[in-house]
């Protein structure tokens, strides 16, 4: 067996990651060229530029290469779970459920609460934990959990669909208007928060990724090689929500990552275990970087939602994956 | 004979002219009342504003539920606090699905409304069998002096309500304030202000701003985002932006001041460095927009402004003085008082 | 080495018992629906709510912690889908199974290599299951299922998808197998298995109608077992003789 060519492949990765992020830095009001962003940030020289770059566009940048790296792993994650290679991170209904949340903190505690981040948080993670508790009731199959998810899904959107009827329109505006995936948002906060999850979240697959693998072989043959099939299937989506419900919570709803990027991983570096998670990573950070240059760049000085430009590109891309068959 | 045979005809003609009352709406359709109405529901973004500056609020019968909300942004409902008493007329808010049977049972003389389509109007006064006049203040009060549209719907409403001389006084003390505003500054310019935590579609920091904002525009100042969109109105703008052009003056709309603080603990460098947070040139105003626009509210932040940009010019203006002459004029009552305890009042900005 | 005793599920399976001890190779036959699919998942420990007990190498099946199963008995499904994943990798899985899923080892790789070039597959090693034709993907999931080194293997129907040719080298394989582990495998080839199978239990009716080795089966057998006077006459070539 051949050292596999991934691992350059994830040292390019890496180092693309580095240069996009760089790049994303440099872009702003004040011209800054690539070269200032690295003698800026390695040679610690304390001026003005620094300042910008600490202040106001490290936390973006930063925020959308976690962001991203989030997203796709859970994104993943849930594919295979859920044995559906359409789904998202959003399949479970979280957004539905940060909705919710949102109504909620908008209605009882007012148009500018600091709640709304908690409730945006625990609603969108809500969704997986009635999954959890569906299955405790009765044990669910790969197809059960499937409907059981789309059950979720419409319940959730439902609720939110009444909330926000009861809602003034004031107060239904700032409820979808908080709802763009916007990563202006970050604070270091915010960074180190998703920063330990991610770390966490990434351990947790690497250690259990051929586990997690056998999911593919189909519920029997997984179950004949003595892993409990539905357990780990809901701990895959526990963690996935969590992490993804994090994202939301802070920045709000970024689409189209989750759903394409583990296909774009797999169409570039092949399926092979050992390197699948880590380039689905690399790639997914990458790619919202990608995004976030050009949300600055399209509109400057105004801004614009990375959320909005994400959706816009996921539609096609999802209708060509769909057209291609898998 | 034939004198008092004329005389007569001519009395039962002169009646008639009177019990009947021929409005043309906004939309320029021909509404009929029997004669002046006694009972009234105003519906929908401003309607019930401009009742309330017409000084015709004892005909309201009924009032929407979201009257009730944000109450320290309608002056007119600070001033006229007994209509929320009033038994509910619909939901309220531009897309609200009205309850037909409701609106019969309250059994009004005119509906008024705002934020529809003639089609709808036209089919609502149908169910309904009561006679309803569409209403509109414009796209927006880009033009304090050129409102054609808020200046017919007074008209209209004046007319309605047999309030005409109150309407025709309504629109000149406004064009009255605005022109004031308009030639005292005349020949001055002023560049490099900023006016940001603009509510739009809920509550925003720093970077939601309103390229030509009306009470700079009136008041011949330009603002750092007027040139990125040109025709005006609201846009998020980057906060590199805004430290590049670092403006000296800014003024921050009052229901954005909770997200500011916030923010200005996650941004340090940005605020320090911010010439206006340094010099202590941050001044808070008063959100204007809130289920249309609260003109009066309007023009108290063009005047304030004025007072801050131009402090020679407006030596004599005490804007607390000014509040209390627009409010009692609008609405007959001076509430800028309670609106001071609700959100403070007009002052430099502090972070505490 | 597998006892099963009284074992009954729902109403497909009624009253089995069957002892095997020795290393060979036990061919299922029944007609379709005769609950032979759902013994094999009893066995697999996929199926799990019957009643009655299985028992492996002494140990009752349900005292076996689910993760060590593996180690124990190997599973192919009868219809088994491609995915994303290589060939190499859904063998390696396989064998990862019997070690609790821990790091693959070189020791590990080297034995992928030569269950890989056993079963000749080298030329598709690094496919993508889905890429591969039925009977490729067939030998991959045996492949997988070997790489276990489980001393009991149970196989649905494994020549499902096969051509004339793969059959006789998979049942040559199995045949080879059977010399070290205890093969259970549903078949439909009456020919092939009558010439392979060292043992033959007849299922019928969710019920064992005879459980003998490969020397007493007679024709009537396998007449009555499948309900068809007519068998004798459509099935020309090979002879019952051969048997």
């Amino acid at each position: 067996m051949k050292i596999s060519k991934n691992y350059f492949f994830i040292f390019l990765l890496f180092f693309i990651n580095i240069f996009l992020i760089l790049l994303d830095l440099s872009i702003g009001e004040l011209k800054t060229s690539f070269f200032d962003i690295i003698e800026v940030l390695f040679f610690n020289t304390n001026n003005n530029l620094r300042n910008i770059i600490l202040d106001i566009r490290l936390p973006e940048t930063l925020a959308a290469s976690l962001t991203g790296a989030i997203l796709a792993i859970s994104g993943a994650l849930i594919q295979i779970s859920m044995e559906n290679p359409l789904a998202s991170p959003y399949t479970l209904g979280i957004s539905h459920g940060a909705l919710l949340g949102v109504a909620f903190a908008i209605l009882f505690f007012g148009l500018s609460s600091k709640f709304v981040y908690i409730l945006a948080f625990l609603g969108a993670f809500s969704t997986v934990i009635i999954l959890f508790l569906l299955n405790k009731i009765k044990k669910l199959n790969a197809s059960s959990l499937v409907l059981a998810g789309v059950a979720i899904s419409s319940l959730y959107g439902a609720i939110s669909l009444f909330l926000q009827f009861l809602s003034s329109d004031l107060e239904l505006s700032a409820i979808v208007y908080w709802t763009f995936g916007d990563l202006t948002k970050a604070t270091y906060f915010s960074l180190k928060v998703l920063f330990i999850f991610l770390v966490l979240g990434y351990i947790y697959i690497e250690l259990k990724k051929y586990k997690i693998f056998s999911l593919e072989l189909g519920e029997e043959v997984a179950l004949s090689l003595g892993i409990e099939v539905n357990r780990l299937k809901l701990i895959n989506l526990i963690l996935a929500t969590f992490l993804v419900s994090l994202t939301v919570a802070f920045f709000g709803i970024i689409g189209f990552v989750g759903l394409v990027v583990p296909h774009l991983t797999r169409l570039l570096f092949g399926k092979e275990i050992k390197t699948f998670f880590t380039l689905n990573l690399l790639l997914g950070s990458i790619l919202l970087v990608l995004a976030d240059i050009f949300s600055k760049a399209l509109l400057a000085p105004q801004i614009l939602p990375i959320g909005i430009l994400t959706s816009i590109l996921g539609a096609p891309t999802f209708l060509y994956l769909l057209m291609r068959g898998r | 004979m034939k004198i008092i045979k004329y005389l007569f005809i001519y009395f039962l003609l002169f009646q008639t002219a009177f019990s009947k009352v021929i409005i043309k709406d906004i939309y320029n359709r021909k509404v009929v009342l029997n004669h002046y109405p006694k009972k009234v529901i105003a519906l929908g973004p401003g309607s019930l504003r401009l009742v309330a500056y017409l000084n015709a609020t004892d005909k309201i019968i009924a009032v929407e539920k979201f009257e009730r909300k944000f109450m320290w942004g309608r002056p007119y409902i600070l001033a006229h606090k007994e209509l929320l008493k009033l038994p509910i007329a619909a939901k309220g808010g531009p897309k609200d699905i009205l309850n037909i049977e409701r609106l019969k049972i309250l059994k009004p003389d005119l509906v008024i409304i705002s934020f529809r389509t003639k089609y709808y109007v036209e089919n609502l006064q149908k169910k309904l069998h009561i006679p309803v006049i569409a209403i509109s203040y414009g796209r927006d009060l880009t033009h304090f002096l050129n409102n054609k549209s808020l200046y017919r719907s007074l008209e209209i409403l004046g007319k309605a309500l047999n309030k005409e001389k109150r309407a025709k006084e309504v629109i000149s003390f406004i064009k009255n304030e605005a022109k004031n505003l308009y030639n005292k500054t005349k020949n001055e310019n002023k560049k490099n202000v900023y006016v940001g935590c603009i509510a739009h579609k809920g509550l925003h920091s720093i970077e939601s701003s309103y390229s030509k904002w009306p009470p700079f525009t009136i008041n011949h100042i330009i603002s750092i985002v007027d040139n990125i969109k040109p025709q005006g109105g609201h846009l998020f703008v980057n906060k590199e932006y805004i430290l590049t052009k670092n403006p000296k003056v800014i003024f921050i709309d009052k229901s954005g001041i909770k997200l500011l603080k916030r923010d200005m603990i996650h941004h340090k460098y940005f605020y320090k460095n911010l010439r206006a947070f340094k010099e202590n040139n941050v001044y808070e105003i008063f959100p204007y927009n809130l289920y249309n626009t609260n003109i009066g509210t309007a023009l108290l932040d063009a005047y304030f402004i004025a007072k801050v940009m131009y402090p020679n010019k407006f030596k004599n203006l005490n804007i607390e003085k000014k509040a209390k002459e627009i409010y009692t004029f609008l609405l007959g009552k001076n509430v800028y008082p309670e609106m001071k305890k609700y959100i403070g009042g007009f002052k430099k900005f502090e972070d505490k | 080495m597998l006892v099963v005793k009284s074992l009954a599920y729902k109403d497909i399976l009624k009253d089995i018992n069957f002892k095997l001890s020795k290393k060979s190779l036990v061919a299922i036959l029944g007609p379709n629906g005769s609950g032979k699919s759902t013994l094999i998942k009893c066995l697999a420990n996929i199926i799990k709510d019957y009643s009655g007990d299985i028992i492996l190498f002494g140990k009752n099946i349900k005292s076996i912690p689910q993760r060590d199963f593996p180690k124990y008995v190997a599973y192919v499904p009868q219809k088994s889908f491609g995915n994303a994943l290589k060939v190499y990798d859904t063998i390696l899985l396989g064998r990862l199974a019997s070690k609790n899923f821990s790091k693959p080892t070189k020791k590990d790789l080297e034995f992928i290599d030569k269950i890989i070039e056993e079963l000749s597959l080298q030329n598709i090693a690094y496919k993508e299951t889905m890429n591969l034709s039925g009977g490729e993907l067939q030998k991959v999931q045996i492949a997988r299922a070997l790489a276990q080194e489980a001393k009991i293997l149970l196989l649905d129907e494994p020549t499902n998808n096969l051509d004339i040719k793969n059959k006789f080298l998979l049942f040559e394989l199995l045949k080879k197998l059977s010399q070290k582990i205890l093969i259970i495998s549903i078949l439909h080839d009456i020919d092939f298995s009558l010439n392979y199978a060292d043992y033959f239990i007849f299922l019928k009716n969710g019920k064992i109608v005879k459980s003998i080795s490969k020397d007493f089966v007679k024709e009537e057998d396998i007449l009555n077992l499948f309900d068809l006077e007519l068998w004798r006459m459509s099935f020309s070539k090979v002879s019952l003789k051969t048997v």
